[in-house]
């Protein structure tokens, strides 16, 4: 099927609910070849297809937003719409955060009140705590609840909160090099060593690099930040709240997430360690991965992204590593 | 009214016989279609007609589309049924079998993830201009004036968007 062909299709199918489409002049087309018609026959079927598609297609995708994103003042003192070096005072607050941060974490000797939840390898479970709320652990990561309301945790790997909003309380979270505090709300974190995304699904949430004593930064529904925990940049862009946490049903939604993330997001799943290279690893990924089994994780990004699939070398467990440049 | 489409039908029942061979390549079911029309003429129930002729043209045209929807629904359901039948051994078994649904719905949640990703890497103008158009819902006019654009650009992004979504759809 020729380019020239498909395009003409596209433009008949597309014209075909205008009020003075012409119907004589699409015949003559039709006649001209059979190939105009299963070109024409191929788009109206996908056409129908996408229609079929879309409440999900809404319900994954970000709405689109035509200005630029814009924040209230109280949300964002320090904005450029898309973009900025996240807090201020720059690098060395947060880089003092993060030394203050890490061992405040593992140095915590087990008070009594401390409790460890971890998942494996394509386990999730779900944690209850006092107050109501729920935490849903995604797959190889850990949980700490500590402090005598339960109101301070720390968080390894992914999971969807839920927290109700209790007056004069304040709950906080540390992931990724960040503390979330003033909850009250529903929200979604994935973290690594390099990066985290954090996408709020209601309320809002307050963020701020862990120990740092800047003005934290709001974060409402339908915003998700990602944040290079190495250079402090944030970034907030939209996402589909309904999207949000629907890992719990087997379904990885990405929304200019760094392929760094993504590889160690799937490790979780596929079984094997899953590493994006530094050629490809700052590279942005937006898409949908169904997780199913776990093992064609991999193969479905490398594809969308045009990446081959390398063995790293040298070790026993399989591990891939991804690699710009596919075929 | 309906008697009215009734004549209409009748005084151009050539044009559009000769528009369905051409639409479906086979002129028995050209003639299929074109009973069809008939039968749905007859319910009536449409309400005043601005353009009679036109709006037949499209009953024929949404009919033909009503037919290829289900023969193709067809073919993906027997050829997922002989997947999982050559896998499982399960030759004998009645097709209409739960398995077969839950297969359909697989499937279909795979390919709405498969055409959200291809959504998501479009091209930024074309993503804009399809997602508001064929996810929101908004029509052409009103996506150019959301996007500052003419409508010729919105059709030009639409077009980009319909063949990067058909070449990624048929990558399997």
């Amino acid at each position: 099927m020729t380019e020239t062909i498909i395009d003409r299709a596209i433009a008949w199918h597309s014209a075909q609910d205008d009020a003075d489409f012409d119907w004589d002049g699409f015949t003559l087309w039709l006649e001209a070849d059979p190939a105009h018609r299963l070109a024409f026959d191929e788009i109206a079927l996908l056409d129908d297809r996408i229609a079929d598609h879309r409440p999900t297609l809404a319900a994954l995708l970000p709405p689109i937003e035509v200005v630029p994103v814009a924040f209230p003042a109280m949300e964002d003192p320090v904005a450029s719409p898309r973009r900025w070096s996240l807090w201020a005072g720059g690098g060395i607050a947060a880089a003092m955060a993060l030394a203050v941060a890490v061992p405040t974490f593992l140095s915590l000797s087990p008070a009594p009140s401390a409790a460890d939840y971890r998942t494996g390898a394509g386990q999730s479970r779900t944690i209850a705590l006092k107050d109501g709320s729920r935490i849903t652990l995604a797959a190889s990561s850990h949980l700490r609840v500590e402090g005598e309301g339960q109101d301070k945790l720390a968080l390894e790997g992914g999971a969807l909160f839920d927290i109700p909003h209790r007056p004069g309380r304040t709950m906080t979270i540390r992931a990724g090099g960040q503390e979330i505090s003033d909850i009250g709300t529903r929200f979604d974190i994935l973290a690594d060593t390099r990066t985290m995304r954090v996408a709020v699904a209601e309320g809002v949430i307050a963020l701020k690099p862990a120990g740092a004593d800047n003005a934290a930064v709001r974060l409402s529904a339908g915003r998700q930040m990602v944040i290079d925990r190495t250079t402090h940049q944030g970034e907030i862009s939209a996402v589909a709240p309904a999207a949000i946490g629907s890992w719990r049903q087997g379904r990885l939604v990405y929304e200019g997430v760094p392929l760094s993330l993504v590889a160690s997001d799937i490790s979780r799943y596929a079984g094997v360690p899953v590493r994006a290279g530094a050629d490809v690893a700052g590279r942005r990924f937006s898409g949908v991965l169904i997780v199913g089994d776990g093992s064609g994780l991999v193969g479905e990004v490398a594809q969308l992204m045009d990446l081959r699939i390398v063995r790293e070398a040298g070790r026993q467990d399989g591990a891939v590593l991804l690699r710009a440049g596919g075929g | 009214m309906e008697g009215g489409l009734e004549t209409v039908y009748h005084a151009l029942r050539g044009e559009l016989l000769r528009f369905l061979i051409a639409r479906t390549g086979n002129a028995a079911e050209a003639e299929d279609v074109l009973h069809d029309m008939w039968l749905r003429i007859g319910e009536g129930g449409s309400g005043p007609i601005a353009n009679p002729r036109a709006y037949l043209y499209r009953i024929a045209q949404n009919l033909v589309l009503d037919r290829l929807r289900e023969t193709k629904r067809r073919e993906v359901r027997d050829r997922a049924w002989m997947e999982l039948a050559s896998g499982a051994d399960m030759r004998h078994a009645d097709p209409v079998d739960p398995h077969a649904d839950a297969l359909e719905q697989m499937t279909a949640r795979e390919e709405a993830a498969r055409l959200a990703s291809a959504i998501a890497n479009l091209p930024p103008g074309a993503r804009r201009a399809f997602q508001l158009h064929k996810v929101e819902g908004l029509p052409h006019g009103e996506v150019a004036a959301r996007l500052g654009i003419s409508k010729s650009g919105v059709e030009k992004h639409m077009a980009v968007a319909m063949k990067y979504l058909r070449r990624a759809l048929s990558e399997d």
